[in-house]
């Protein structure tokens, strides 16, 4: 789809270069912070595969790099499920934090921990998707049943599930035992530098594959954000496109669920942030746009929560949520009504 | 041509709304669908575009089933703006306009439609910024532009001002002459009815209670029930426009 003016499309062009600049620059910030900075040039003498010292080539691959490619992409892809959400509920509010399907992730991957699956690596991506997919449906299924799909009404039934997933999350923290609590009760706040980055090498793609799908089903978002009888006048059937969709966003929360832990308002921030700032509504541009902001939100949030206290870490998602909730709140007071109602 | 034979539709299967309806709709015609509230006509609208499938019966487009269709062969076809198509994000005229445009319509309707709404200059426009007069006129320009052979719009002249009312069946009448565009509209502004629609139906809960010429059905004694009123349609004398008068009905 190409927009009217070429001026009109050299603009957006141009904001999606900055936002790409943008990206790669806070990737080569979180690579740098941290307990101990590592130079740019290091950096660069790595990323071009020079000589460098061994110690930061050590610092770098095994632990920076891993750990900001995961928040990266993570932040990327919570940004484009997020977009997904609020164009398919019609909803500014929804993401997979608000509609529950993060908690329901997070207590399949806590489950996974709780009874010690055996090897995790397999048992915490396979409970972490089977209680996404169980918050989904649960979600879609009780609001289904009493309210159209795009009522704004459904968001409570999301925060509601959320609610109950976190207390039997809580319930099953109880038995847990001193080392696995910290693991779990950060899990719940999100986090990275864990055991669990490394996962990212064989889940980025399958992450990188959803969102390239998500961007090649962009038109098909432009109908459906006009409601279910405009998308099918369109060309779109809205029941098979929203099943496809919905689909892959849960498998997209869950695997990134298992990786982080519960990251919330990087979801609900990017795609209000992408369309803030590229000034359109076509949803290949806001894809892009929403997966850039993410990234950026969650690989500065990493860098903070790893770097603001010298003696500890703080969880990247209470940090993504304390930059998060007043960007929000600036936002929303600068819509018109009519977006928020 | 589209052809309804016998169909029952609703939301829940245990709830009929229409209740085995015949009905057809012929290339080239304007058709007025009017009705009290919770009649049916939004439910028709639907079923026609195959956003309901039917419980009973079946729709048929050219002689085909009409879910034998692809969505996008059906798009080319039918086309629904219904009444309760909304903004939810951000979006200028244009991008709506050009939504239908770049995935079914010409670009030179783009001009054509914003003319007939009386948005010209609007193009750049944030539809939530926009009154909910416009915001309509704006959808309708948008469904105009999907070119599609049947135009279904419910409710088009809700939240018009006069004049724009005035100004839209016009359009919808010139653009029915020089396109050929089927429309089927659900109006409850009745004398729009008697200005532009060749054929009339008038649904009461979920049947269809008369169907033929504007005078044919305002006629009708199941109507003037219905409605409560009687009807006389003559000449406007300020422009010789067919005019309707409604009076309480006889007891």
């Amino acid at each position: 789809m190409t927009d009217s003016t070429g001026k009109t499309t050299n603009t957006i062009n141009v904001k999606l270069l900055v936002l790409f600049f943008l990206a790669i620059s806070a990737f080569l910030f979180s690579l740098h912070r941290g307990h101990v900075e590592i130079s740019f040039n290091e950096i660069m003498a790595w990323l071009t595969k020079q000589n460098m010292s061994d110690e930061s080539a050590f610092l770098i691959s095994t632990l920076r790099f891993p750990r900001t490619l995961a928040a990266f992409i993570i932040g990327a892809t919570l940004g484009v499920c997020g977009l997904v959400f609020q164009t398919l509920l019609r909803n500014p509010l929804a993401e997979p934090y608000t509609l529950g399907l993060s908690g329901g992730s997070c207590l399949g991957a806590v489950a996974a921990l709780t009874f010690s699956l055996e090897p995790p690596e397999f048992w915490i991506p396979t409970l972490s998707t089977v209680g996404c997919l169980s918050a989904t449906l649960l979600v879609l299924g009780l609001g289904r049943k009493k309210l159209s799909f795009e009522s704004r009404s459904l968001i409570l039934f999301g925060v509601m599930i959320s609610l109950f997933f976190s207390a039997a999350v809580v319930a099953g923290l109880s038995i847990l035992s001193p080392q696995k609590l910290q693991t779990a009760l950060f899990w719940l706040l999100g986090e990275f530098g864990t055991s669990r980055d490394i996962w990212i090498k064989s889940i980025g793609p399958v992450l990188v594959a959803g969102m390239l799908i998500i961007l090649f089903k962009s038109r098909g978002l432009d109908a459906l954000s006009l409601g279910e009888a405009r998308a099918l006048s369109l060309g779109f059937s809205p029941r098979k496109e929203r099943v496809v969709l919905i689909l892959i966003c849960t498998l997209l929360t869950a695997l990134s669920v298992c990786i982080s832990g519960l990251v919330g308002f990087v979801g609900l921030v990017s795609p209000h942030l992408a369309r803030k700032f590229l000034k359109t509504s076509r949803h290949h541009t806001l894809v892009i746009g929403s997966a850039f902001t993410g990234a950026i939100l969650l690989t500065l949030a990493d860098s903070i929560a790893r770097s603001a206290l010298m003696t500890t870490e703080i969880p990247a998602g209470s940090i993504s949520a304390l930059i998060g909730a007043p960007v929000m709140i600036f936002l929303l007071l600068g819509y018109k009504n009519a977006s928020v109602e | 041509m589209l052809r309804l034979n016998k169909v029952s539709s609703g939301y829940d299967p245990t709830k009929q709304i229409l209740k085995e309806i015949d009905f057809e709709i012929s290339n080239g015609e304007i058709i007025a669908i009017m009705g009290l509230n919770g009649s049916g006509k939004s439910t028709l609208l639907r079923t026609c575009l195959g956003l309901l499938s039917p419980l009973h019966g079946e729709v048929l487009l050219n002689n085909k089933k009409l879910l034998s269709y692809t969505p996008h062969q059906r798009a080319q076809k039918i086309s629904l703006l219904d009444s309760q198509t909304t903004i939810a994000f951000s979006m200028t005229v244009r991008e709506l306009l050009e939504l239908s445009i770049s995935l079914h319509g010409k670009k030179e309707l783009f001009a054509l439609a914003l003319e007939a709404v009386g948005l010209k200059g609007f193009e750049e426009k944030n539809l939530l910024e926009l009154s909910s007069g416009e915001t309509r006129r704006a959808l309708i320009a948008h469904t105009l532009c999907t070119n599609a052979e049947i135009i279904m719009i419910d409710e088009p002249f809700a939240h018009l001002d006069w004049r724009h009312q005035e100004q839209l069946a016009q359009s919808l009448k010139s653009w029915n002459k020089k396109f050929n565009t089927t429309f089927v509209l659900a109006i409850h502004e009745l004398e729009w009815i008697i200005q532009i629609a060749h054929t009339v139906c008038a649904l009461g809960k979920g049947k269809i209670l008369a169907s033929g010429s504007p005078e044919y059905v305002f006629q009708s004694q199941l109507v003037c029930e219905l409605f409560a009123f009687q009807a006389r349609i003559d000449e406007n004398p300020i422009d010789g426009s067919r005019r309707l008068t409604l009076g309480r009905p006889l007891k």
